[in-house]
C-alpha cells in the first residue's frame, strides 16, 4: 500500500479565520505523519481548492472540521472523521492519526457534529429556507437586467403615444413600434431567465436547460412569474434526481451524461410537469373572471380590496389578468369606473418597491436601489412586471405587502369615482382620466403605505441578520 | 493596500476584559479611518465570539468580524501586558490579539487570502513563539509585514 491519502473540508460561519487555521493544522500534520492530504476550504471568498471526485474516490479518508455546510454528501460510503473546525485546529494529528489507524467509519449522511446536533431542529428548517432564497435570488439577479431594460423601452415608446406603436393608429411611429417590440423581447425573457437560473443555481448547467425550457412553457402557458418560479424548482430538483440515478453509470458515460441524458431526460420531465401546471391556468383565468364579475357592482370598498389583490397577486399570472381582462372588457361596453381600479393596482406595485428603496434606502442593496429607481417609471407607465424581482426574492411576505397597497389604491380610486378610459399607460393618460389628480392622489397613497410596510419588513429582515454571519 | 499599519498596533496595553479589548480594537480603527462605527464592530466582535471563540493557543486569540461600518480590510494587533480570559482551546489566557476586520461588501480574494494568511500564520508553533518573543510595535509590524509579503509573492 502506498503513501495513505486522506481528503478535508475545513469552514467555519465567518469563512475568514478558522476555515484556514484548520487547512493549515491539518496540512502541518499530515507533513509531519507523511500523509497526503488535500483540503478543501470554505471560506468567505468562496470554496478553494475544491475536491473532484477522482480526489474523494482516490482518497483512504475524509476529515470534516467545520462548522457549517461542506456538501458532506459525496463523501457516502468513505471512511469519515466529521468534527467541529476547532477540534480541527488543535486535534489535526490525532484525526489524521484515526484516519491511518482504519478507526474511522464509512460517512452515512448524518452529522454526528456536537453543535450540529444540539440544535439541528432549528438550523435545519434555517438552512432549508436559505438554500431556497438563495436559489431564489440567483434567478431574481439574472432577471433583474431584462425587466429594467425592457420596461423602460416599453416605457419610453410610450411618450411616442400610447398607441403609437400600432401600424393602423393615427399615432403611428416605426420607431416608437421598434422600441416596444425590442423591449418586449426581453421582457417576454424574463420568466424563461428567472426559472433558468433557479435550476441553474439548484443543478448547474444541466439544471439551466431544463429550467429555461420549463420557464418558457410556463411564460407562454400564461403562469405568469410564478409559474416561473416553480418552473426553475421543478427542473432543478429534476435534474438532481437524475444525477442521484445515473450515479452508478461508469465514468466513462460521464461525457454522454451531459450532452445527452440530462438534456433530453430533463426537458423531456419537466416539460411534462409543466404541462400539468399550465393546464388548469386557463381555467383559473376563467374562474377568476366570472368570479370578479359578480361583485363589479358591489360596494367600492369590497370591490377595490378584489380587485387591488388579484392584481398584486402573480403580476401577469392569470390572476392579475383575470382582473385586467375584466377592465378591458368593461371599457368597450363603456364602463370606465372598473378600469381605473384595476390601473391603479398595476400600477401600485412598482410604485411601492420604488418607494421602499428610496425611504428605506440603507436596507436595501445597490442593485435594488437602481432597480427600485427605474420603478418610478415603470411604475407611472402601467408596466407592473418591474415589482416582479423584489417579490420573487420572498413571494411569502412581499406578495400580501404588495397586496396591501394595491387594494388601498383601488379602493380609493373606487371611492373617488375615477374613469379610465385607456387600457394601459399609466400616468401617461393623465390628460384623459376624469379626477386625474384623485387618481394619483389614491396610487400615491397606496404605494407608499405599502413602500413603508415593504421598508419595515426589510428593516426588521436586516437587523435580524445584521452582523455578518453569513 | 494597506492591511497593515503601524497605528493599528498597539503594545503593551493595559485592558482588563474581553469587552475592553474590542472597544480598543474598534477605536484604533475608527481613528484610522478603518471603520466608521464603533459600536457596530464592537457588537459584531463580541457577536462573532459568542458563536464560539476565537482564543487559540499560548495566548493568542484572532477576534474578527465583517460589518458595514467596516471601510477596509484591516489587521488590528494588540498586545495586552495581562492574559484576559478568552476561552482558549488550551484553556490559557489570551494577551495576543491579532484582529481581522473585513468590510460588508469585500469584492476581491485578494484581502480575504491575507488575512487567511494572518490566520495561518499563528497554527505554526514557531510563529507564536517568535511573535511572543518580539518586545515592540514595529517588530510585530515588520514580522507581520515580512508574512504577508511573502504570501504576495
Amino acid at each position: 500500500m502506498g503513501k495513505v491519502k486522506i481528503v478535508a473540508a475545513t469552514g467555519c460561519p465567518t469563512g475568514i479565520a478558522h476555515t484556514f487555521m484548520a487547512e493549515e493544522s491539518l496540512k502541518k500534520a499530515a507533513e509531519k505523519l507523511g500523509v497526503d492530504i488535500k483540503v478543501e476550504t470554505h471560506g468567505q471568498v468562496g470554496v478553494q481548492h475544491q475536491l473532484t471526485r477522482l480526489d474523494i474516490q482516490e482518497a483512504d479518508g475524509v476529515i470534516i472540521a467545520a462548522d457549517k455546510d461542506v456538501d458532506a454528501g459525496r463523501f457516502k460510503g468513505k471512511p469519515t472523521i466529521d468534527v467541529s473546525v476547532s477540534r480541527g485546529i488543535k486535534d489535526a494529528e490525532n484525526l489524521i492519526q484515526q484516519i491511518i489507524d482504519g478507526k474511522a467509519r464509512p460517512y452515512k449522511g448524518a452529522s454526528n457534529n456536537e453543535a450540529a446536533q444540539e440544535d439541528s431542529s432549528e438550523t435545519s428548517s434555517g438552512k432549508l429556507g436559505r438554500t431556497i432564497y438563495k436559489h431564489l435570488m440567483n434567478g431574481v439577479s439574472h432577471m433583474l437586467p431584462f425587466v429594467v431594460g425592457g420596461g423602460v423601452l416599453i416605457a419610453v415608446s410610450f411618450l411616442f403615444g400610447i398607441h403609437s406603436a400600432e401600424p393602423d393608429h393615427a399615432t403611428y411611429n416605426q420607431f416608437a413600434e421598434f422600441l416596444k417590440n425590442t423591449g418586449g423581447v426581453a421582457f417576454g425573457l424574463m420568466v424563461p431567465i428567472l426559472a433558468a437560473f433557479i435550476a441553474q443555481s439548484i443543478a448547474q448547467r444541466p439544471g439551466l436547460v431544463a429550467g429555461f425550457v420549463g420557464g418558457m412553457i410556463a411564460d407562454t402557458g400564461g403562469a405568469g412569474f410564478l409559474g416561473g418560479i416553480a418552473a426553475g424548482f421543478i427542473a432543478g430538483y429534476i435534474i438532481l434526481l437524475l444525477m442521484r440515478i445515473f450515479k452508478g453509470l461508469p465514468k466513462t458515460l460521464d461525457g454522454l451524461k451531459a450532452i445527452f441524458l440530462y438534456p433530453l431526460l430533463g426537458i423531456f420531465l419537466t416539460g411534462a410537469a409543466m404541462y400539468m401546471i399550465v393546464g388548469p391556468m386557463t381555467t383559473i383565468n376563467e374562474s377568476m373572471m366570472s368570479f370578479l364579475s359578480q361583485f363589479q357592482g358591489s360596494n367600492p370598498i369590497l370591490l377595490g380590496l378584489i380587485v387591488g389583490c388579484m392584481s398584486a397577486l402573480d403580476m401577469g399570472g392569470p390572476v392579475n389578468k383575470a382582473a385586467y381582462l375584466t377592465g378591458t372588457a368593461l371599457l368597450s361596453d363603456g364602463n370606465f369606473y372598473f378600469m381605473a381600479g384595476v390601473s391603479a393596482a398595476c400600477i401600485a406595485p412598482p410604485l411601492i418597491t420604488a418607494f421602499a428603496t428610496v425611504f428605506f434606502r440603507k436596507y436595501f442593496n445597490e442593485q435594488e436601489r437602481n432597480a427600485g429607481l427605474v420603478n418610478f417609471i415603470l411604475g407611472s407607465t402601467h408596466i407592473t412586471e418591474g415589482a416582479i424581482p423584489f417579490a420573487a426574492k420572498n413571494p411569502l411576505v412581499v406578495i400580501p405587502i404588495l397586496m396591501v397597497g394595491s387594494s388601498i389604491s383601488a379602493i380609493l380610486t373606487y371611492l373617488f369615482a375615477v374613469q379610465v378610459p385607456a387600457p394601459h399607460g399609466g400616468f401617461l393618460v393623465l390628460p384623459v382620466v376624469t379626477h386625474g389628480f384623485l387618481w394619483v392622489l389614491a396610487i400615491l397613497i397606496g404605494s407608499i403605505v405599502g413602500g413603508f410596510l415593504f421598508g419595515f419588513y426589510k428593516k426588521r429582515y436586516y437587523e435580524k441578520n445584521e452582523v455578518g454571519v453569513e | 493596500m494597506e492591511l497593515l499599519n503601524k497605528q493599528l498596533i498597539k503594545y503593551q496595553t493595559q485592558l482588563n476584559s474581553q469587552e475592553d479589548v474590542f472597544n480598543e480594537i474598534a477605536s484604533l480603527a475608527v481613528e484610522e479611518g478603518i471603520a466608521s462605527n464603533k459600536k457596530r464592530v464592537v457588537k459584531g466582535l463580541m457577536k462573532r465570539e459568542k458563536e464560539s471563540t476565537t482564543g487559540f493557543f499560548d495566548g493568542f486569540a484572532i477576534p474578527h468580524t465583517k460589518d458595514k461600518a467596516i471601510k477596509e480590510a484591516a489587521v488590528v494587533i494588540i498586545v495586552n501586558e495581562a492574559g484576559i480570559e478568552w476561552q482558549s482551546m488550551d484553556g490559557k489566557p489570551a494577551k495576543f490579539f491579532i484582529s481581522l476586520l473585513i468590510p460588508e461588501k469585500e469584492a476581491g480574494s485578494t484581502h480575504l487570502n491575507l488575512l487567511a494568511t494572518v490566520s495561518k500564520m499563528l497554527v505554526s508553533d514557531e510563529a507564536r513563539a517568535e511573535l511572543l518573543q518580539l518586545d515592540s510595535a514595529d517588530k510585530i509590524y515588520d514580522y507581520v509585514n515580512s508574512h504577508l509579503e511573502e504570501a504576495l509573492n
